[in-house]
């Protein structure tokens, strides 16, 4: 646990406004008013810090605040996402002075085990912090620890002075914001490691050169013997469609087709109305980025997934369609089932594939300006490989603003209201964006993304158990 | 100590007066200072971000100065109405055997334009107040 202590500039001689500093200093460290703010796992302990057992009350910082108009005291807790980043330093700003900064826990420490495109690697890159909290997360006993240490800082200022408008004294927050390779390393080797390779690199993408995986044994994939409904459901399908559905076997899980994409549409609808049992509902859209297979030539650029779920017989379905191309298009199934429309809005997002028809074709979880699409085995895995986010970027990646999510027919006469990020019903996931007509709720959108960690992207790179 | 020579024209009342006048002094003199000690002590630092509204983070859309539905105003209108003509009903209900049937028949009229005026205004549509069902179509974003 670490505080960075400015040097404050005592006034040596004067006993009576050092003697003011004691008095305002006391009671300002035992009537910190932290902002009501969360934004990961690291917030539940937080939370626990305010209960009973931990009971936050005997610090005198109890008062949590749901308007950063009221709070002098900012606890990030959790992952500062680069698309939460610019809530957060507009909520650091909109805070009046003098105020402070703990930033509770790995990742808003230094981006934690989350050094992937989507995360802040520490969040004094764009904000001053006080106080830092290590720990993953860390318990409720670390944080009050924190809290401590900031009184303890708070008993070193010497805010008479600018209280009474003289010159020098300090108070509240007066951390430099850090810059990447001048005040702060996001070197993840630590220092004198210098001469070694960056983690992982050998078997990240796009190389995964001296793999080892052919060297070690490894048990053998599970394999299913497909039932009688399901051969009977293989046999309509060929029937039906001849070449364009083709059955893969062996499988591990499910019964898996691979259908051409020109049919693709035909075989959904079959499957959803006429097929014995019908395929209801809709379970997954997802995409592959085949580009570094082992054996390229076997595989397309990239396949999409289509999981099926029937309802009547409890039975699954797979469905898989080669893309070829570094643009590839498929065709949207919205109108077969309306719940595509997230799942190609994420696809869309991550792997860069369009689908033609689709009424509303844009980022899902990314920012509506983020350059790439993060899936791709091409775009950059970690956010040290990348330039790092910095405060002039907080101030310029703004989330978009709400009219243009919401059509306003009503014109002058509704009221456009964000909820979330920051919210005490959403506390920093997800915004809603709502156009208000008196109370009533006239036009709804939505907008996630705010909490990404790119997993799935940073998985492949790691040992299993090193996999968040 | 008898300040009533001091302030003979204040009133009969003069020692009451004179407290009244102190008290009042202080008040105001303490509501000053204490105006005036929070102006100058107070941390005022005016950023654009600072002195914008808040919106769980985000820039807000638009202006909060509205025109309001016009619904909330009828609806305390009408129910302005139709109460002070209960209070009618209640006193004619009360002297109901000294006013007879002529005043039997004065309220009878007196409620029948009520009710005239209460069916006026739904036809007119005033009492309708509730969710506009607004069918959304899609959005018209081409997905390139």
């Amino acid at each position: 646990m670490g505080s960075r202590h400015q040097n404050h500039t005592a006034s040596p001689g004067n006993f009576f406004l050092s003697k003011i500093d004691l008095l305002i200093n006391w009671s300002r460290k035992y009537s910190l008013w932290p902002l009501f703010f969360g934004l990961s796992c690291c917030f539940i302990e937080e939370a626990t810090m305010l209960t009973s057992r931990y009971d936050l009350a005997r610090f005198g910082a109890e008062v949590m605040r749901g308007s950063p108009r009221q709070a002098d005291l900012l606890i990030i807790s959790g992952t500062v996402f680069k698309k939460v980043a610019p809530v957060v330093l507009r909520l650091y700003e909109q805070m009046p002075e003098p105020k402070w900064v703990i930033s509770m826990g790995s990742c808003s420490n230094c981006g934690g085990m989350y050094d992937v495109y989507s995360v802040v690697q520490g969040v004094d890159q764009i904000l001053p912090v006080d106080v830092y909290v290590p720990g993953c997360p860390p318990r409720p006993e670390a944080l009050l620890q924190g809290l401590v240490l900031l009184q303890e800082k708070i008993m070193k200022e010497n805010p008479t002075r600018p209280i009474l408008h003289f010159d020098g004294g300090s108070q509240g927050s007066v951390q430099p914001v850090l810059v990447d390779g001048v005040t702060k390393e996001r070197d993840a080797r630590g220092p004198g490691f210098d001469g070694t390779p960056l983690r992982g690199t050998a078997v990240t993408p796009p190389g995964f050169w001296e793999s080892r995986s052919e060297l070690m044994w490894t048990p053998p994939p599970r394999r299913i013997e497909l039932t009688e409904p399901e051969q009977t459901l293989a046999q309509t399908l060929t029937a039906r469609f001849g070449e364009a559905v083709r059955q893969e076997a062996p499988t591990s899980d499910m019964p898996a087709f691979k259908v051409d994409a020109a049919s693709l549409k035909e075989v959904l609808r079959f499957l959803k109305t006429e097929a014995q049992p019908k395929f209801r509902r809709l379970e997954d859209l997802t995409a592959i980025d085949e580009s570094t297979r082992q054996q390229p030539d076997n595989f397309p650029d990239f396949t999409l997934v289509y999981h099926l779920l029937s309802y009547d017989e409890a039975r699954r379905l797979r469905l898989k369609v080669d893309l070829h191309g570094q643009e590839p298009e498929a065709e949207t199934i919205t109108d077969i089932w309306p719940a595509a429309n997230w799942y190609e809005r994420e696809v869309f997002d991550m792997f860069g594939i369009r689908f033609q028809g689709h009424p509303d074709l844009r980022r899902l979880i990314m920012p509506y300006d983020w350059e790439g699409h993060p899936l791709r085995k091409t775009y950059p895995d970690r956010a040290t490989a990348m330039a790092p986010y910095t405060e002039a970027d907080a101030r310029r990646y703004q989330p978009l603003d709400a009219g243009i999510y919401l059509r306003r027919p009503e014109g002058d006469e509704e009221l456009i209201l964000n909820v979330g990020p920051h919210h005490l019903s959403t506390h920093g996931l997800m915004r809603f964006m709502v156009s208000l007509r008196g109370e009533e709720i006239t036009d709804i959108d939505m907008d996630i993304g705010y909490h990404h960690r790119g997993v799935n992207q940073q998985s492949p790179g790691l040992l299993c158990h090193l996999r968040p | 100590m008898d300040f009533s020579s001091n302030i003979p024209a204040l009133s009969p009342w003069e020692p009451g007066m004179l407290s009244l006048a102190v008290y009042s002094v202080m008040v105001l003199g303490l509501l000053g200072l204490i105006l005036i000690l929070t102006a100058w002590l107070g941390e005022k630092k005016k950023t654009p971000e600072k002195l914008r509204p808040y919106e769980c983070g985000i820039i807000p859309t638009g202006l909060a100065r509205l025109r309001y539905p016009v619904p909330f105003y009828l609806v305390a209108t009408f129910f302005l109405i139709f109460d002070v003509e209960a209070a009618f009903i209640f006193t004619w209900a009360i002297a109901f055997r000294p006013l007879g049937w002529a005043g039997w028949l004065q309220i009878s009229f007196f409620i029948i334009v009520l009710l005239v005026s209460l069916f006026y205004l739904w036809k007119k549509g005033g009492l309708d107040w509730g969710p506009v069902t607004r069918i959304t179509p899609p959005r018209q974003e081409t997905s390139s």
